[in-house]
């Protein structure tokens, strides 16, 4: 519940900055609303195996120079899995049963980013989000259930392009390896969880 | 002075628009990633959990009788030394769980040390084997998913319900006679499932196939036999 409200609160915040800020000294900025595609890497490829096709972005960036933004980004993420491999346990033991494995990844980063190209025209751009996640892992099987909710550091280099539509506004393709520097298993296990993101989001232009 | 304003008025209502279409498209990514979030949804006979536990430094080769109890027995006393009480299950429960030890116990090479009676416990065998059942009722209290507003009862922010749910245990226990009562198992299967919602035909069918994945996931029972 209260990731929820952190999630509502920057989400609405960000929006209306965005919206309400003076026209007429401010920089150029733009906001960005994405449908993401994510791919599971390493360690999270461990726990969930299947790619997401549940995930949404939104980003926030004010151009400082002509080919230079500054900004911030959120995103949500769920990965899936169920399964009913049998578990092998300590000793020679196993356990089998129907698992639900459940991945909720939610980037909060700074971000910034180098813009090739000429205004107005199709621009190539390489960014950094520097920030953290809240990850929440959820493994359930049979009746028992284990969650586990955490901050964990880390970041998401990018790389996309900025095709200009029409009327300030424009398509954005981008693909970022989301890196988390430390991080937990539901059982206790050092890990870091890593994805791959493919997103197709509109953009704002002011 | 006026073309300012006039600039000024026209921003806003791309902002506007903006702010529309970012609050529109924002919630409908959001409710579309709530309204397909992998759910909860699973049967009854989804929730059995089967898991078994060998004490690797025994040589179930040379293992090749065995005798169980004529009933199920029940978990009485957790000091317990062997099957002190009927289980309390149905019959035909009784009869399911102890026709698919005997089956299984075959397929993995082990003999009744009495050929005509796998109950006779007067003929000397390698192994015991001892099936126990239980019965849980839980009982517990949550709050609806979603709800912000409400009071009641205290909760203030949520509107609880109550729920009860009953699980059966079952627990198959292989002992070496030749040991003290209170030794450890060579070998343990625990399994574990919901019983409300499924009827004494399907509970029956359901430990029938847990039975059976408990021996198909100890290949080791039936090592040179």
């Amino acid at each position: 519940m209260r990731t929820r409200r952190l999630i509502f609160w920057i989400v609405f915040i960000g929006v209306f900055y965005f919206s309400f800020s003076n026209p007429l000294f401010a920089q150029e900025r733009y906001a960005v609303v994405s449908y993401q595609i994510s791919q599971p890497r390493t360690d999270t490829a461990d726990f969930i195996d299947n790619t997401s096709y549940l995930g949404w972005g939104l980003d926030f960036r004010q151009m400082v120079r002509e080919n230079v933004s500054v900004g911030g980004t959120f995103a949500w993420n769920i990965f899936h899995e169920r399964t009913s491999d049998p578990i092998p346990v300590n000793n020679g033991g196993t356990v089998t049963g129907l698992q639900d494995r459940t991945l909720n990844a939610f980037p909060i980063m700074a971000n910034a980013s180098y813009y090739f190209g000429q205004k107005g025209g199709i621009r190539p751009y390489l960014g950094l989000n520097l920030g953290g996640f809240v990850f929440t892992q959820t493994f359930s099987i049979g009746i028992w259930q284990i969650e586990d909710t955490r901050w964990d550091w880390g970041m998401a280099p990018e790389a996309g392009v900025v095709i200009p539509l029409q009327h300030d506004f424009a398509l954005v393709v981008s693909a970022k390896y989301n890196y988390a520097f430390t991080g937990e298993s539901v059982t206790g296990q050092d890990i870091n969880n890593a994805y791959v993101s493919l997103s197709i989001g509109l953009a704002f232009e002011q | 002075m006026k073309r300012i304003l006039m600039e000024y008025r026209s921003f806003s209502k791309r902002k506007l628009l903006f702010l529309f279409g970012a609050v529109v498209l924002c919630g409908g990514l959001g409710i579309s990633l709530i309204s397909c979030y992998p759910g909860d949804d699973i049967s009854p006979s989804q929730t059995d959990i089967v898991a078994t536990v060998p004490d690797l430094s025994t040589d179930f080769s040379t293992k090749k009788t065995y005798a169980r109890p004529p009933d199920v027995c029940a978990v009485s006393d957790p000091s317990q030394t062997g099957c002190d009480n009927p289980s309390g299950i149905p019959a035909s429960t009784e009869q399911q769980i102890l026709a698919s030890i005997d089956a299984n116990m075959a397929g993995m090479g082990f003999t009744p040390a009495n050929p005509s009676d796998p109950t006779d416990n007067t003929v000397p065998s390698d192994v015991q084997v001892l099936p126990f059942a239980t019965k849980n009722t839980w009982a517990g209290s949550t709050c609806y998913p979603y709800y912000w507003g409400g009071w009641y009862g205290g909760s203030g922010w949520c509107y609880p319900y109550t729920y009860t749910f009953t699980t059966g245990t079952l627990l198959i226990v292989m002992l070496l006679p030749a040991e003290p009562p209170n030794s450890s198992p060579i070998w343990s299967a625990g399994i574990n499932g919901l019983l409300d919602g499924s009827s004494t035909n399907q509970i029956n069918q359901r430990v029938f196939n847990a039975i059976n994945q408990a021996f198909k996931q100890s290949p080791y029972l039936g090592a040179g036999k």
